[in-house]
């Protein structure tokens, strides 16, 4: 079987993601039977050449990082954005839920995207979902769940139903609600589900006396920051 | 009035039934866990929490159908497919769950008509019928219970091998099944006879529960479901839809929600696998999604509508019974607090 080329590229980020990836230890040496790892900065790996897998993670924050994805894009088969700063520009986070005016620029705005790996940090697991599928030759697909759904896996107590924010309700699943298992409110570093309706989220959270913070009102009238890569 | 044999078990003798019980069963019931009550298997009868005010979040669907299950292993050995059925596992376990309510073990009956259809589900029917199942009566009601409305409580009418009742210092044991006879009199020093008027106190009791409950008017199961058939094109589920999330929370925590998805997680060399069920919801845009990546229910309002014309239309098609049991978890958890007794009292209207 011909063995997959894969390049992880950086650019602006906390590299967080690519030590998610690490953290799988014993089970990320399987995968590197099954792959060429030509280029990882924090590996010291360097790869200018064509690859069948690029995964990019972190955010364009300058023009030299914009012609470099666009390079990137040129020479790969495939191109996967990394956890959250390389698929919304860090949102969530780094540009202040929307508010912050610093140049944090999600990688779709410049190049075709195949596929996405979400969260910050992305979860390892679903790495190595993707990653297999890749190596299988098949198409990797995402459930519409929602993390209010895994939450209820858990039989957490809802945090909303205590007076706390928690986006649960809106915000893709995949992470097994690993924020409210340890009693802090999601607040959507996977981006918005499938078919979220914003306007009713902002209901409940009143009907619950939680006030509602502006960047939800912005996202009544907001682009398709949820749309589904899969429909 | 009840038919069924009934005896006493005096309160401080539970917790010497139920040890007995452990010597030949794994035990589950409610049990407190980090500050929460859930159903689990428990190591010490100690644990057993019979009354509790915050139920538990998922019901004992979870131990029938677990949330992730694999069905069998596979692998290639000398060119040869080796498969390792867990079925064998199911079989082999015997369980006693303790502490079920009455719209639970309601539930259960349901699951097991689901699961009986076509071919049968081995994993599930293996399970319902090795487990030992002890009811026990609500002594208080959620404001969210209306299980007098679909039939399935307070008191079960079938599906249980020992059901119950509080009363005072003793508990009124209602005998189900042989099971239950056969448990009864091998522990003859714990189940006593029961007083002539034990059979008036479950039937008062019964009266209490319902008075309580916030239930809309009962009407007959045929009714509900002429009036949900007819209601299919009003224009008030475009109303829900709009204050629906599509979270899915009210299909995880529904004790009759059984839809699943099956996939097979293959190993990096191709080698070896397995098969792996998960809960799924019909509130998912993924749950109908095929393999051309089409969806058959993009409306939300069609989702909303699934959901519930699976309990009271679809369910009574398939099965010859709705699949509500009235427990009201569904908008317990609902963060739109869609409650479904408003949606039937509509339908009724309608």
């Amino acid at each position: 079987m011909h063995k997959l080329k894969v390049g992880i590229y950086s650019l602006s980020s906390c590299e967080g993601c690519i030590v998610q990836i690490l953290n799988l230890e014993e089970r990320l040496l399987e995968v590197l039977n099954h792959v060429d790892l030509v280029e990882c900065r924090v590996l010291g790996l360097k790869h200018d050449d064509e690859v069948d897998v690029a995964f990019v993670e972190g955010f364009v924050s300058s023009d030299e990082e914009a012609t470099k994805i666009k390079e990137i894009r040129g020479r790969s088969r495939i191109l996967i954005a990394l956890g959250d700063c390389a698929y919304s520009g860090m949102r969530f986070v780094a540009k202040d839920f929307g508010t912050s005016t610093i140049r944090a620029d999600p990688i779709n705005m410049y190049v075709n995207v195949d596929y996405h790996l979400r969260g910050c940090p992305i979860d390892s697991e679903e790495f190595l979902s993707l990653i297999s599928d890749l190596i299988h030759g098949k198409k990797f697909k995402e459930s519409s769940k929602t993390v209010c759904s895994e939450c209820i896996l858990l039989e957490n107590k809802c945090l909303l139903d205590k007076g706390f924010l928690c986006l649960g309700p809106i915000t893709r699943g995949g992470c097994n609600a690993i924020c409210i298992a340890n009693n802090k409110g999601c607040f959507g570093c996977r981006g918005l589900g499938d078919d979220v309706n914003i306007s009713a989220f902002i209901e409940s959270l009143k009907s619950k006396g939680i006030s509602i913070p502006s960047y939800l009102l912005g996202l009544l009238k907001g682009p398709g920051y949820g749309s589904s890569q899969n429909s | 009035m009840i038919k069924k044999a009934l005896r006493r078990i005096y309160k401080d003798k539970l917790r010497l039934l139920m040890g007995r019980l452990s010597e030949e069963y794994n035990i589950f019931s409610p049990k407190l866990v980090e500050g929460r009550i859930i159903f689990d298997r428990i190591d010490d009868v100690s644990e057993i929490i019979n009354e509790y005010h915050t139920r538990p979040v998922l019901p004992v669907k979870k131990l029938f159908l677990p949330q992730r299950e694999t069905l069998f292993e596979y692998e290639i050995v000398d060119n040869d497919v080796i498969i390792s059925d867990k079925l064998d596992l199911v079989a082999r376990e015997k369980r006693c769950i303790f502490g079920v309510r009455a719209c639970d073990i309601a539930s259960l009956q349901i699951l097991r008509r689901f699961f009986s259809r076509g071919p049968g589900d081995p994993y599930v029917i293996g399970r319902l019928s090795n487990s030992m199942i002890i009811g026990i009566m609500c002594n208080s009601v959620f404001p969210s219970c209306f299980c007098h409305f679909t039939d399935s409580g307070p008191l079960p009418k079938d599906g249980f091998d020992l059901f119950l009742v509080d009363v005072d210092d003793y508990f009124i044991a209602i005998i189900g099944s042989e099971r239950g006879n056969q448990i009864a009199s091998k522990n003859e020093d714990i189940f006593l006879d029961a007083n002539k008027d034990d059979a008036l106190a479950i039937d008062n009791k019964v009266k209490e529960i319902v008075s309580l409950m916030k239930s809309p008017p009962v009407v007959d199961q045929m009714v509900l479901y002429d009036a949900f058939v007819r209601s299919f094109n009003l224009d008030f589920w475009e109303d829900y839809a709009k204050k629906c999330l599509s979270c899915g929370k009210c299909n995880f925590n529904c004790p009759t929600c059984y839809c699943f998805d099956i996939f097979d997680e293959v190993d990096l060399d191709l080698r070896k696998g397995r098969r792996v069920r998960v809960w799924d919801s019909c509130h998912f845009l993924s749950f109908t999604r095929v393999a051309s990546g089409e969806i058959f229910r993009r409306n939300r309002s069609s989702r909303l509508k699934q959901r519930v014309y699976h309990k009271f239309v679809y369910s009574v098609n398939d099965i010859g019974l709705i699949s509500c049991v009235g427990c009201g978890r569904c908008f317990e958890v609902c963060p739109a607090s869609i409650d479904l007794r408003d949606i039937i009292t509509k339908v009724l209207c309608g």
